[in-house]
C-alpha cells in the first residue's frame, strides 16, 4: 500500500489505542478534534462495557475510583484480538492477578477468585455442551461442569450478592477469615443458561454416585440413605441440571 | 452476477438479545431478520438454541463488523472460515460487511474506523473484497459507512463508492440513515448522493436512529428513524427498485412491540412508494 494510506491508517490505530490524542492528529489531518475524539471513545467504552458486563460483582466491590483504573490499565495493556467483544473481557482474571496491579490497588486472592468465577459463568455460558443422550437408561452426568476449589468464599457471595443480600462489609469479613468452599458452574440443559452453586453435601453426593455409574441399590449403599432419600438428592441435583434421570425414574 | 435476481421487496429488524424469546412469539410484519455473526458464531447454550429456533421461522441474513476490509492487518483467514461456515449453515441469502477499517496490528477495535478515499484504496480494498468473495462464495454487500470526519483523500465518498463497486463487482448495502448523517456532517446532498448509487447493486437497505450531538450527529442506532431519513428512503426504493429492509436499533433497545411498530412505519413508508 501507498505510504499515506499506511500513515493514515497508523496514526488512526494509534488513536484508537491511545497512543496520540485526538489534538495532535487534528491538526496533522485538518479535522476536528471533537469529532475524531469519538472514535478512541467509542473503542474504549466497548471494552470498559464489557468489563462491566462480566465482572458486575467485582466493580461493586471494589468500588468506582479502583475500578476505573483497572479498566483503563488493563485496555492499554491488553487489546483484545477476537472478533467477539466479550472476549475483551477475557484477560481480566489474570491481568489482576500480577502483583503490581495486585498491589497497587490493593486485591487479594478473594477478589481474584470472584473475578475468575464470574468469568467463568461467560466461559460456561458459551460452551457448546456435547450430552450423550438425554433420553437416558441410566442417570447421566453433566458433561461440562466447571468445579473450583475456592480458598474464599467467592461464590457464596457473589450468590449473595445478586440477590441484594450481600456487599462490601461482607466480603471485608469473609476475606478477614477465609473458608474454602467448592463452587460448580453448569449450563442447565433445560433454560441453557449459567448456574453457579457452592456445592452443598448432597449436591457432590449425587454427583459422585452418577459420576461412578452406580445403580439405584448401590447408590443407597453407599450413601446409607433409604431410596426415597435418595431419590429426593437426585431429583434436586437434576432440577440443579447437574444430572439428568432417566424418564421412568420420575419427577420429584 | 445477476444481482436483479435476486431484488425483492422484505422487511425485517435485527435479532437481539432482548428480544430472543418475544420474537418467535410475537412478529407481525417481520419477513426475515438480521443478525451479527460476531454475536452467533461459535456459541453453544441459549445463543446456538434461540438461533436454531430463529432460523425455522424466519430468514436470516448475516451482517458482519469484523472484515476490515480497510484496514492494513492481512484479512483475517479464522474469521473469513467460521464465517463462510456459518452462512452456510444460515442460508444467508448474501452477507454484508462495512466499508471501514475494524482492526489493526492483531487488534480489534470493535468499532468501524474511516480511511482515506483515495485510488489506491479503491485497488486495495476491491482486492480485498474479490478474496472475501472468493473464499465465501455467497453474494457479498458493502455498508456505505457513518463517518465524524472525513480523512485527506482524493474523491468523494460516493465517487469512491461507485467506483470500489465497479471494481469489485460486489453489491450494496445501502445504510439510508448513514448517507443522511454524513451529508449532514460533511455537507452534502444526499439526494444527490442516492442519484449516484447503481442501483441494481442494491440487494438491502438500513435504517436507524441517530443522535444529534449538537455539532454533529452519530449514528447510534439507538432512537426511532426521524422523518428526514424516512422521506430519503422513500426517495431511494424510487430509484433502487425493491430490497429488503432492515431497521436497526442496537442500543437503548425497545421493547419488542415498539419495534415491530416502527417497522410497520417502514412497510407504510415503502407502500406509499408502490403506490405511487
Ligand atoms: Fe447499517
Amino acid at each position: 500500500m501507498p505510504s499515506t494510506y499506511t500513515k493514515r491508517m497508523e496514526q488512526m490505530h494509534a488513536l484508537v489505542r491511545g497512543e496520540m490524542t485526538p489534538e495532535s492528529l487534528a491538526s496533522a489531518l485538518n479535522v476536528e478534534s471533537n469529532r475524531l475524539a469519538a472514535y478512541p471513545r467509542f473503542v474504549r467504552n466497548h471494552v470498559f462495557d464489557m468489563l462491566e458486563k462480566h465482572f458486575g460483582c467485582l466493580h461493586d466491590l471494589l468500588g468506582d475510583r479502583v475500578w476505573k483504573e483497572l479498566c483503563q490499565t488493563y485496555f492499554t495493556q491488553v487489546p483484545c484480538q477476537d472478533y467477539d467483544l466479550n472476549l475483551a473481557a477475557e484477560h481480566f482474571p489474570e491481568f489482576i492477578l500480577q502483583d503490581e496491579i495486585e498491589q497497587k490497588h490493593g486485591l487479594s486472592v478473594f477478589h481474584a477468585e470472584l473475578c475468575q468465577l464470574e468469568w467463568e459463568e461467560y466461559v460456561v455460558f458459551k460452551t457448546k455442551v456435547h450430552w450423550p443422550d438425554k433420553k437416558c437408561a441410566t442417570p447421566v452426568l453433566h458433561p461440562a461442569v466447571s468445579i473450583f476449589e475456592f480458598t474464599h468464599t467467592a461464590g457464596s457471595f457473589l450468590l449473595a450478592w445478586r440477590q441484594g443480600q450481600a456487599g462490601q462489609k461482607d466480603a471485608q469479613s469473609m476475606m478477614a477469615a477465609p473458608k474454602s468452599e467448592r463452587v460448580m458452574v453448569l449450563q442447565h440443559p433445560r433454560t441453557c443458561m449459567s448456574r453457579t452453586y457452592v456445592a452443598n453435601a448432597e449436591l457432590l453426593l449425587a454427583f459422585k454416585v452418577v459420576h461412578d455409574g452406580l445403580t439405584l441399590a448401590q447408590m443407597c449403599d453407599a450413601s446409607r440413605l433409604s431410596e426415597k432419600e435418595m431419590l429426593q438428592v437426585l431429583f434436586a441435583a437434576q432440577d440443579k441440571g447437574l444430572i439428568v434421570l432417566p424418564r421412568d425414574w420420575g419427577v420429584a | 452476477m445477476d444481482w436483479a435476481a435476486l431484488k425483492e421487496s422484505k422487511f425485517g429488524v435485527g435479532l437481539r438479545r432482548p428480544h430472543f424469546d418475544a420474537i418467535l412469539e410475537q412478529h407481525r410484519g417481520v419477513d426475515f431478520v438480521e443478525i451479527l455473526p460476531e454475536n452467533f458464531m461459535g456459541f453453544g447454550g441459549r445463543i446456538e438454541d434461540v438461533l436454531k429456533r430463529v432460523k425455522a421461522r424466519f430468514p436470516i441474513v448475516a451482517h458482519g463488523v469484523s472484515l476490515s476490509l480497510a484496514g492494513l492487518d492481512p484479512l483475517n483467514q479464522t474469521y473469513l472460515n467460521n464465517l463462510k461456515t456459518f452462512v452456510e449453515t444460515l442460508e444467508s441469502p448474501w452477507f454484508s460487511d462495512h466499508l471501514s477499517a475494524s482492526s489493526g496490528h492483531g487488534i480489534e477495535y470493535h468499532d468501524l474506523l474511516p480511511f482515506p478515499y483515495t485510488h489506491e484504496a479503491v485497488g486495495y480494498i476491491g482486492d480485498r473484497i474479490k478474496k472475501v468473495q472468493d473464499v465465501i462464495s455467497r453474494p457479498f454487500l458493502i455498508e456505505n459507512p457513518s463517518t465524524y470526519v472525513v480523512l485527506p483523500g482524493e474523491m468523494p465518498e460516493i465517487e469512491f463508492l461507485c467506483t470500489l463497486l465497479d471494481k469489485a463487482e460486489c453489491g450494496l448495502l445501502l445504510d439510508v440513515n448513514n448517507i443522511f448523517v454524513n451529508s449532514q456532517n460533511h455537507g452534502f446532498d444526499p439526494y444527490a448522493y442516492i442519484d449516484a448509487i447503481p442501483a441494481q447493486r442494491v440487494l438491502q437497505m438500513h435504517l436507524a436512529g441517530h443522535d444529534d450531538q449538537g455539532e454533529f450527529l452519530i449514528d447510534t442506532h439507538g432512537a426511532p428513524v426521524c422523518a428526514e431519513v424516512f422521506k430519503l428512503y422513500a426517495y431511494a426504493l424510487k430509484h433502487c427498485g425493491p430490497v429488503w429492509t432492515l431497521l436497526e436499533w442496537d442500543n437503548n433497545i425497545p421493547a419488542l412491540d415498539v419495534l415491530l411498530a416502527e417497522n410497520q412505519k417502514v412497510r407504510k413508508w415503502a407502500a406509499e412508494v408502490d403506490d405511487a
